[in-house]
């Protein structure tokens, strides 16, 4: 080996010349293959961003018309109810080849009773009455027909805003044809709630001499009939269904089946405003608002896979219900499962802008007020903050809206249902992988049903796709393209560095070296050569990019003033830089090592194979080679 | 005297790209240490060849070749050449990045002998082939052709062999160079006891042979003895 | 001599076949690198396009995006903006058919009119919900003409076919100072309008109030100004022109006078802040423009790369040759034409070379002025490298060139 080095020491400019090649091969290699690992990293990430979500709604097999009285109009109203013959479940939805990344889910909300809880409807109007629903005793202003709109005095609440006793309201018997007098010496007891703007000639009277218009609103009598109905959507047996609903209070009505019944139905009167919604789910982004972008997490981190699928108890907790009530990340927040819905998602009950559109018939078919059936303490692992949106209002969130793990209730079978129905867009969805649309249909062409109508989102990733199928086939062919540069680089060094050097070979060997030692003589200095080439490039090309990186990283494009949500720009590839970096250097240098002596040693042998004489006779045409 | 080296009807054919070329037919002939050997013949006509063989560079394709009274084919030829036979050539093959002293010294290397005895050896076969001390540090582009033969004889004797093979040795020389080289090949086979075989077409190399052998096709005959 | 050159391309294979190898792989790293820049600019002009970025105007607190009075030149200014792109706006009045008495207002004012400039502005209403021709339904929104669209059940409940021409007195809606308190005013005067298509019945885009007759945006506008009265939109919304100079568009909204949205702002009407959809573009278009940046910082090495180991190759391969070269010297051929004809036979190796390449680009993803630019920057580096190596054997003498031949 010494005197190998000796040589190559003795022909300085050819001796660094080789080394500045394999130092630029090494260089090429390393920076090929951290712009190749980069590169990647950031598209993964950038496809990442993108989801493909469907959502399900199973389509009606028919119509059915009933006819509803409406005291304005002295007329019936049409209303069209969907029917369907049976509800389809998720499980439905599976068929073979079918490839979800999450789902198929149908979900439900439930309530959660938490009196020791400020709640947004509550924190927008505190003083607000509580007028949509009470339960009360009333005496009318006069004798009267409730045909129209007639005055009524309040003169005790049984179940609801207490300030409202008193009160001179509206009141008409709105849905039915035939309403019966109401003497105003009597005392009624009915459930009232607020229906449709007043009208009628008192009305009229009323607004003669006023400019405005006075967007007053009636009450009407509601049912008494238990509100819950069974997983198929029929409704259970109850005497009080389609029943009377105005009561004349009289000596013992209390004790009276009636009576009894009011009493318990007022028990939970006024029970939403302390109330919030609890959404089941297998993963956040199936829930809409958070897959467009109008609920976003700003504080701690979304609910992990593992705890969706082991039903930790730990939820997402909207911003303003945190700071209404002093609570931080990391903090338990008790829930109590008051009631299922599984008909339509928490933002159609519980408005954002503090409306909550409330049940009724809050008991079951004894007549006993529902219990809360499971009470659970759920650590909030992340804040979530929500924007109005004008679009796509059938997917808002709801107010002060949890979001859990569906695993996590236990009751998952609908206990105190009261609402359900098919999957719609807004309780249904799924995650198939992006790019996986036309695939997914064609097997639902054959395998999936007409009844259920699928809607898919994917962020534009469909016309993306194949500009990012360019991009790594690019990217691929770049790395490729290095690889092949670096081999031929080798290629060329080891055919200049040994093939050139055939008489060398020829007269060791004439000398008595064995193969082997002429193998080593010449390789020795070859890898040494290589060797320290490759080393210093790689070092070379590892500090660049890595330098590179580090600029790269704190760079922002984009101004995010208006901006809905957080745009997590934090280049979240940073932490892993400092490893990344590290990788490419040694891969090339092991890569032109391994590749440098295994070329130079089939080159060798090529050498080695022939005879001496043959090689020395040769030697005329050395540079012919 | 011993043979050292016995050939009996030794053939070679040569293989290359285009064609086959059968360079030696039935070559037989002996040689003994102490001597003086002279290959005379045309260009091409087998007498390198043979010479290679004898170096054992390669084995025959016919006959058999005996060194030592063992067949070459069952030797180890690199053990062979480091220890027992040395070659010289018409081109010198020095190697051209080694000095003058660091080509003798090569060899025993090869043999593991320590540097400092590899050197003062060295100094010694330089100084036994005329070599002055001053050329010892210079590379073999910087001498001339007679004085890089003659450091070729001396990295020949550094190996230790007896037998010394040398290919057309003073093609390159001019006349006075030519007869120093001569006047060495022969003081090593009549003082050091070498044989000493000689590739050449030169008639004043072969008249100072002791044997000579001539090489017409392929075909070896005794041209005086 | 050109004979000469041919004949020691095809004696030197390997080294050639090397030498032009190289080159081909030179051609195709240069042009894959600025393809890859290129696929990722691409990829950002595609996300700009398919990815559509949504603003809404809101009130200050950000909390509503309908039933806002959004003052005109807040419109007018959307409208006129260069940034903009789809805007959608609408507001509602109330109306009563025909010439009725004030004092009467209550019996008679009872159809909800929305003023919008598309169908999308509506509510969830789609030109296919609209019995007109659609050719005529752009038309329709983009006019002023004193024309209206009837909801069908409205139609139906009063007795009016497409082609009547309606009396109407409009009425406005005003905030008061009080949120959740809004008073209506009457206009003053009465309109006719003429009913030219139906719509399907669907829920209006502010929340509660149903659609009963629709008029075109600058309508409404025309109504209000003759009334003396100021016209606010309940509902804006648009898009970003062009995602790409999402700076330009909010310095533009900025200029108009739109504010962000604060939640610690009082409940208020008034629509004076924005809310823009663009959390995800910024994200994605980050991460590519991160991809981008990152390629083109190489840029530089890259080019010295390449440029190096052309002109090393080149250099080395010279070099290997001194020996050819000292003979044709002797030979009695001139140390410049000895040069020039090795120099030829690189450059003609190394054309080759770009020509492949340039032809394996040409086949997947041409672009002809990368193409140019790339050979010529390796043409460059293999003359440069080749020049340096013959011209130094060329200073040198024969005879030296022939003592040192190893």
């Amino acid at each position: 080996m010494i005197n190998s080095l000796k040589q190559m020491a003795r022909t300085p400019v050819r001796t660094i010349l080789f080394l500045i090649l394999m130092f630029f091969a090494a260089l090429l290699l390393t920076l090929g293959t951290c712009i190749w690992l980069k590169g990647n990293s950031t598209m993964a990430q950038y496809e990442d961003r993108f989801m493909t979500i469907g959502t399900v709604r199973q389509i009606p097999d028919s119509f059915q018309q009933t006819l509803q009285w409406n005291a304005e109009t002295k007329d019936y109203d049409v209303r069209k109810n969907a029917q369907y013959r049976s509800y389809y479940t998720p499980e439905d939805m599976l068929f073979p080849g079918a490839e979800y990344i999450a789902g198929p889910e149908q979900r439900a909300f439930y309530t959660s009773y938490g009196p020791e809880y400020l709640m947004y409807n509550v924190s927008v109007n505190p003083s607000a009455l509580s007028m949509g629903s009470l339960i009360a005793e009333f005496s009318p202003m006069e004798d009267c027909t409730p045909d129209e709109t007639v005055k009524i005095k309040i003169t005790k609440v049984i179940g609801g805003d207490q300030r409202l006793e008193g009160a001179v309201d509206n009141f008409c018997d709105h849905m039915n044809p035939n309403p019966k007098m109401l003497y105003q010496d009597k005392t009624y007891a009915a459930i009232l709630h607020t229906y449709l703007y007043i009208h009628g000639s008192m009305y009229e009277e009323l607004m003669k001499s006023k400019n405005e218009v006075y967007i007053g609103l009636e009450y009407i009598p509601g049912s008494l009939e238990t509100g819950l109905c069974l997983p198929d959507g029929s409704l259970p047996e109850d005497t009080f269904r389609d029943g009377q609903e105005i009561f004349e209070v009289t000596d013992g009505f209390y004790e009276t089946d009636a009576g009894r019944r009011l009493l318990n139905l007022a028990q939970s009167e006024g029970i939403w405003r302390q109330c919030q919604p609890v959404t089941g789910t297998n993963k956040t982004c199936l829930l809409m608002p958070f897959y467009n972008g109008q609920a976003y997490i700003c504080e701690g981190r979304d609910i992990s896979e593992e705890e969706y699928a082991s039903g930790s108890k730990v939820c997402l907790a909207p911003k303003t219900f945190m700071e209404n009530n002093g609570l931080s990340l990391g903090d338990q927040v008790k829930v109590q499962l008051l009631y299922t819905d599984t008909r339509v998602n928490a933002g159609r009950r519980f408005w954002l802008d503090g409306s909550i559109g409330f049940y009724s018939g809050l008991v079951d078919t004894a007549g006993e007020p529902l219990q809360v059936f499971e009470t659970s303490d759920y650590e909030v692992v992340g804040i979530y903050d929500v924007t109005v949106s004008g679009e796509d209002s059938i997917f808002d969130p709801g107010a002060d809206e949890l979001i859990v793990p569906m695993q996590s209730v236990e009751a998952r079978d609908g206990k105190n249902l009261l609402a359900c129905g098919p999957m719609t867009d807004a309780t249904s969805s799924f995650q198939i992988p992006n790019g996986g649309i036309d695939e997914f249909l064609k097997g639902w062409a054959e395998y999936g049903t007409d009844q259920l109508e699928l809607t898919f989102y994917d962020m534009g990733y469909s016309q993306l796709k194949a500009g990012i199928d360019n991009m790594k086939k690019i990217s691929l062919c770049l790395l490729v393209a290095g690889l092949v540069l670096t081999l031929l680089l080798l290629f060329f060094f080891s055919h200049l560095f040994i093939t050139k050097q055939a008489q060398r070979t020829a007269i060791e060997r004439s000398l008595g070296m064995r193969a082997a030692q002429c193998r080593w003589s010449m390789l020795s200095g070859f890898a040494l050569l290589i060797f320290v080439g490759a080393l210093i490039g790689s070092v070379a090309g590892t500090r660049f990019s890595g330098r590179v990186s580090v600029v790269n990283a704190g760079q922002s494009y984009y101004e995010t003033t208006y901006t809905e949500g957080l745009t997590n720009t934090e280049n979240e590839i940073a932490v892993e830089e400092a490893a990344d970096t590290q990788i490419p250097a040694v891969f090339s240098t092991v890569l032109i090592m391994a590749a440098g002596v295994g070329i130079a040693w089939g080159k060798m042998n090529r050498s080695l194979k022939r005879e001496p004489m043959q090689l020395l006779s040769e030697r005329q045409e050395e540079f012919q080679v | 005297m011993s043979k050292v080296i016995e050939a009996e009807k030794v053939g070679y054919v040569y293989q290359s790209k285009y064609q086959k070329t059968k360079a030696l037919n039935e070559v037989s002939c002996s040689f003994e240490q102490g001597r003086v050997y002279a290959i005379t013949g045309k260009s091409g006509s087998g007498k390198s060849t043979f010479l290679s063989l004898l170096a054992g560079l390669d084995v025959p394709t016919e006959g058999n070749l005996y060194i030592d009274g063992k067949d070459i084919r069952e030797i180890d030829r690199d053990s062979y050449r480091m220890n027992q036979a040395s070659v010289i050539y018409q081109a010198f093959h020095l190697f051209p990045l080694l000095t003058v002293l660091e080509n003798v010294m090569f060899p025993m290397q090869l043999q593991h002998v320590s540097k400092k005895e590899a050197k003062e050896r060295a100094q010694e076969f330089l100084g036994k082939v005329g070599l002055p001390e001053g050329l010892y540090g210079k590379m073999p582009n910087m001498i001339s052709g007679g004085e890089q033969q003659r450091v070729a004889i001396a990295r020949a004797m550094a190996s230790g062999g007896q037998i010394l093979l040398a290919d057309e040795p003073t093609g390159n020389l001019d006349s006075q160079n030519e007869m120093v080289i001569v006047d060495l090949l022969c003081k090593l086979a009549h003082e050091e006891n070498y044989a000493v075989i000689v590739v050449t077409h030169n008639e004043k190399v072969a008249e100072a042979a002791d044997v000579v052998y001539g090489m017409m096709d392929g075909v070896l005959e005794v041209v005086r003895e | 001599m050109f004979h000469y050159v041919l004949y020691s391309i095809k004696k030197r294979k390997i080294a050639n076949l090397v030498t032009a190898g190289i080159s081909v792989m030179l051609v195709l790293l240069l042009n894959l690198y600025f393809g890859s820049i290129r696929s990722y600019q691409d990829q950002l002009t595609d996300l700009a396009e398919n990815v559509p970025i949504y603003c809404q105007v809101s009130n200050l607190s950000g909390t509503l995006v309908n039933g806002l009075f959004t003052p005109k030149r807040i419109v007018d200014a959307l409208e006129q903006s260069d940034q903009v792109k789809d805007l959608s706006y609408m507001m509602v009045m109330m109306a009563g058919e025909g010439d009725f008495k004030e004092a009467e207002y209550s019996k008679y004012l009872n159809l909800y009119v929305v003023g919008a400039n598309n169908a999308r502005a509506v509510g969830e209403v789609t030109n296919d919900m609209i019995s007109m021709e659609p050719e005529r339904v752009d038309d329709f929104f983009a006019s002023d003409r004193m024309e209206c669209i009837v909801n069908e059940k409205v139609l139906t409940k009063r007795g009016w076919e497409i082609g009547d021409r309606i009396v109407l007195k409009c009425y406005y809606y005003d905030a008061s100072s009080e949120f959740h308190k809004m008073e209506i005013h009457p206009m003053g005067g009465v309109v006719e309008v003429e009913i030219v298509g139906t719509m399907e019945d669907v829920m209006g885009k502010t929340n509660a109030i149903d659609t009963d007759v629709v008029i075109p945006a600058r309508t409404a506008q025309y109504i209000f100004e003759q009334s003396g009265h100021p016209f606010f939109a309940d509902t804006v919304f648009f898009y970003v022109k062009d995602p790409l100079r999402l700076g330009e568009f909010k310095e533009a909204m900025q200029e108009i006078g739109l504010l962000e949205t604060s939640s610690e702002a009082m409940e208020s009407y008034p629509g004076c802040a924005l809310i823009v959809r663009d959390a995800n573009f910024i994200a994605s278009a980050t991460d590519l423009r991160h991809a981008i940046e990152l390629m083109q910082s190489f840029f530089p090495v890259v080019c010295i790369l390449v440029l190096m180991i052309g002109y090393v190759v080149s250099y080395l391969s010279g070099n290997s040759r001194r020996d050819e070269f000292a003979l044709l010297r002797l030979q009695g051929v001139g140390k410049y034409k000895a040069s020039w004809l090795f120099l030829a036979e690189q450059m003609l190796l190394v054309l080759l070379g770009n020509l492949l390449g340039d032809l394996v680009i040409a086949l997947t993803a041409p672009a002809f002025t990368t193409m140019a630019v790339v050979n010529g920057v390796i043409l460059l580096a293999y003359l440069i490298g080749a020049a340096m190596a013959y011209g130094r054997m060329s200073r040198g003498s024969v005879v030296y060139l022939l003592s040192t031949q190893h």
